[in-house]
């Protein structure tokens, strides 16, 4: 009898133990069964659709980011209801599990009408199937006219277009403590050298420096956008070289780089932390007033680091720099509204029709989803529309709903909203606008996807040991170069360039 | 009460009742289980059809397609999926003895303490930590471990020394890493081995001082010995569970220190999540339990070995 409860208890231990290992496994293998096909059309059946498109009754929209719950979604989704006459099932997923639980949706078949793909994702979305091919609606409609072509051929895949850019990408530029160049009397620099020795006197001669110059340097590969002027041109991720897909950490430009990043942290001017820091960790030290130099994004950012800096350290003031001689900055690869797969070719021109041609129309629609609900989160002030406190921090003015006003991929037709904009806002985007470089989309590539955890993780500990001084930068590329030929980065590229 | 229960079963043996009837005769236990039954059957052995996925090419974009032993060959035959094994390996263990060693120390500690207040107080601030959110315990250590302004660097500047970047030290990291660990588990493991030393015979140890033996003596020679079953029973039941090393490990592990911190649950989680290769990973997760299965079994023949009793 005890032996048989033993084994009884061993089963369920046993189970148990196991239990973890399927949890994706509850969902059905129906609800996997993504359709493949494409969903593209012909232009004529596509124009036939598109001039067809019935409204639809409903939309269920997923959304990580934008509005917050607090600042008014359901008033928001109570006006574009009312304007549209469509149902609207408005859903915020939370940031850092927007990605699991789409992919739980696509499992569980419950996958939203609509929803945004960020450039890393769409390439493996379009690739299985998982998203309607767009492109004859896109052009059908006269929505691929209004917005720049380059912002198109950005995050074009074979030809095809799988999205629509919800808004111009953002870019990283480099803030400067401009208080701090003026006690020193010294000018923006222009050259590395003159960027170092501003970062040396920072660190010598300013006593409430603490950090000459932070960034988040292991929170992703695209560290290159959050220290341009180290890696002048470098990245450690994919990147496009006369039109070819090359790796980045790879080039000859790189070890030069890791040289730079090297004598940098050895001579103490990047954050001794730079390994460990969080974005947020880099945002609160500038806040605190005790860096000197961050390299973060252009144009709402701009407003927010000038105005909280300046909330502990009055007389701080902060310049967006151009890049260094050398050095470029980058667009983040455009996030994309995408619709699913899984509609109907007719579902899917409605969706397109009245939801995503809605949100880009020049007027009434563009103004909802830029501005939020007139009277709630902005009001009309002769020809111009003045944003309202926000519902969630009456202090702070409601700056937009789903789409940045002063981002947005083409411009509005209508002419009493007008706006005033902070001068850190409009001087950080004036950067951007001059010097940043375009970010491609991931062409399609299953080795791509496959090693793209452990291309990643070698990319980031071969830099940080770089960094660190525990090798040198001829040394750390070289392994580099080693371990990512051990995982196919060759085969990779190739299916990249083969589909791009 | 046990003996009442064998009683009781010897019984229904003579008088010879049939299964149907003993469940019948004892149906109000039988409904009081049932919930449990039911929560055991939907959240642990339901889930386990998941692990079929392991022998499938899963996406959750398409049918997933049978590919037999596919994903285990391709696990095998990564070096990253070796070195997550190793390090999970002697990062579980070293943390299961260090965590068992400071709690039974503590709860001696403990039991030593005549002051019923001061007790009292020491058990509740040593449980706190429990309570902590993972994340929470990171940011904390992060802050105290800071090499620019960390509370344990200021001490070591303050000494003469230079400071120390311990979480992006590949030598520092895993001494760290148990020392968090233990911090943050330590006051909780005490609660059974505290129960455990409340049953011990204090004519023994009254015999014991009468002897001449010393404090610690006694703790040696009586009071481990007496609670060396739960000890037993507490290590068996950690072994099962060692190898469940997601949550400290990612909240603690950047770039720098990959090499020595990269554990199979985070090493899935990357494949799995980041990766989106399902069948991979569900065949990592898979490999992770069958070893937890062997380590339980292969301890609980130990444990018959040593004290002649199996927990299993």
């Amino acid at each position: 009898m005890k032996k048989q409860i033993a084994m009884l208890l061993a089963a369920a231990s046993f189970a148990t133990l196991l239990a973890g290992c399927g949890a994706s496994g509850t969902t059905s293998s129906e609800g996997a069964a993504g359709s493949t096909g494409s969903a593209s059309a012909s232009a004529e059946t596509a124009g036939n659709a598109y001039e067809n498109a019935a409204k639809p009754e409903s939309i269920t929209w997923w959304v990580h980011d934008g509005m917050k719950l607090e600042e008014g979604t359901d008033l928001w989704v109570e006006e574009f209801e009312k304007k549209t006459g469509i149902g609207m099932d408005l859903q915020i997923i939370d940031n850092n599990e927007y990605y699991t639980k789409l992919e739980l949706a696509y499992a569980s078949d419950t996958v939203p009408d609509t929803f945004d793909l960020d450039g890393a994702h769409l390439g493996t979305y379009a690739a299985q199937g998982a998203i309607a091919d767009l492109t004859d609606l896109v052009k059908e409609s006269g929505l691929y006219d209004k917005i720049d072509p380059a912002l198109w051929d950005s995050l074009t895949l074979n030809g095809r277009i799988y999205g629509v850019p919800r808004e111009v990408p953002s870019a990283c530029v480099t803030y400067v403590r401009k208080d701090w160049l003026d006690r020193l009397g010294m000018d923006v620099p222009t050259t590395y050298d003159e960027f170092i020795e501003m970062l040396t006197r920072f660190k010598n001669e300013i006593p409430e420096c603490t950090v000459p110059y932070t960034a988040p340097a292991m929170e992703n590969v695209n560290i290159a956008q959050n220290m341009a002027e180290f890696f002048q041109g470098a990245t450690l991720d994919y990147t496009k070289v006369d039109g070819v897909w090359v790796d980045g950490m790879a080039q000859d430009n790189m070890v030069e780089a890791l040289q730079r990043v090297q004598d940098a942290y050895a001579a103490g001017l990047i954050d001794t932390e730079v390994v460990t820091n969080t974005t947020s960790a880099c945002r609160d030290e500038w806040y605190s007033g005790g860096v000197g130099v961050f390299a973060y994004w252009g144009g709402n950012w701009g407003e927010t680091l000038t105005s909280r800096v300046k909330q502990n350290v009055p007389e701080a003031e902060v310049v967006a720099i151009p890049p260094i001689e050398g050095a470029t900055y980058l667009y983040s690869a455009p996030s994309v509204q995408v619709i699913s797969s899984k509609l109907s070719e007719e579902e899917i021109a409605s969706i397109f029709k009245y939801f995503i041609e809605y949100a880009h129309d020049g007027a009434e629609g563009q103004v909802l989803f830029q501005s939020g609900v007139e009277g709630v989160h902005w009001a009309q002030d002769g020809d111009k529309l003045v944003p309202q406190p926000s519902l969630s921090n009456p202090e702070e003015t409601f700056r937009k709903a789903w789409i940045t006003p002063w981002m947005s991929t083409n411009p509005l037709t209508v002419t009493d909203k007008n706006m005033d904009l902070e001068p850190a806002i409009t001087e950080s985007l004036a950067m951007v606008d001059a010097y940043a470089q375009p970010l491609y989309v991931f062409p399609v590539s299953e080795t791509r996807t496959m090693i793209n955890s452990d291309l990643t993780t070698t990319r980031l500990n071969v830099f940080a040991r770089v960094m660190m001084g525990q090798m040198s930068p001829e040394e750390g590329v070289a392994e580099y170069k080693a371990q990512a030929e051990a995982l196919g980065v060759s085969t990779a590229l190739e299916e990249m360039n083969a589909n791009s | 009460m046990p003996t009442l229960i064998k009683a009781s079963a010897a019984k229904e043996e003579r008088i010879g009742l049939s299964t149907w009837q003993k469940v019948k005769k004892y149906r109000a236990f039988y409904v009081m289980f049932l919930p449990l039954l039911i929560c055991l059957v939907v959240f642990s052995y339901l889930p386990m059809v998941g692990v079929l996925y392991a022998f499938t090419d899963y996406t959750p974009f398409k049918d997933p397609s049978f590919v037999g032993l596919a994903n285990f060959k391709k696990l095998f035959s990564q070096a990253g999926f070796w070195q997550a094994f190793f390090n999970t390996l002697q990062i579980s263990t070293l943390k299961l003895i260090f965590s068992m060693a400071c709690s039974i120390l503590l709860a001696l500690m403990l039991d030593e303490i005549r002051c019923k207040w001061f007790k009292k107080l020491s058990q509740t601030i040593l449980y706190i930590p429990h309570f902590m959110s993972w994340v929470v315990v990171a940011s904390i250590f992060t802050m105290f471990l800071s090499p620019k302004n960390g509370l344990i660097n200021g001490v070591i500047e303050l000494f003469g020394g230079t400071p120390i970047y311990f979480l992006a030290d590949e030598n520092w990291w895993r001494p760290v890493f148990y020392v968090i660990s233990c911090w943050k588990e330590i006051g909780w493991g005490t609660i059974i081995y505290m129960a455990a030393l409340s049953t011990v015979d204090m004519e023994q140890h009254e015999a014991a001082i009468i002897d001449g033996a010393t404090r610690l003596q006694r703790v040696i020679h009586l009071t481990l010995p007496s609670i060396s079953g739960t000890i037993v029973t507490v290590f068996i039941l950690n072994l099962a569970k060692v190898l469940n090393l997601f949550d400290p490990v990612w909240v603690l592990q950047n770039a720098m220190v990959i090499n020595v911190s990269d554990v199979l649950e985070t090493y899935v989680y990357r494949m799995g999540i980041s990766g989106s290769q399902y069948g991979l990973s569900t065949a990592a997760g898979l490999f992770k339990s069958v070893i937890s299965v062997v380590l339980v079994t292969v301890a609980n023949k130990l444990s018959k070995k040593i004290t002649g009793e199996e927990v299993l």
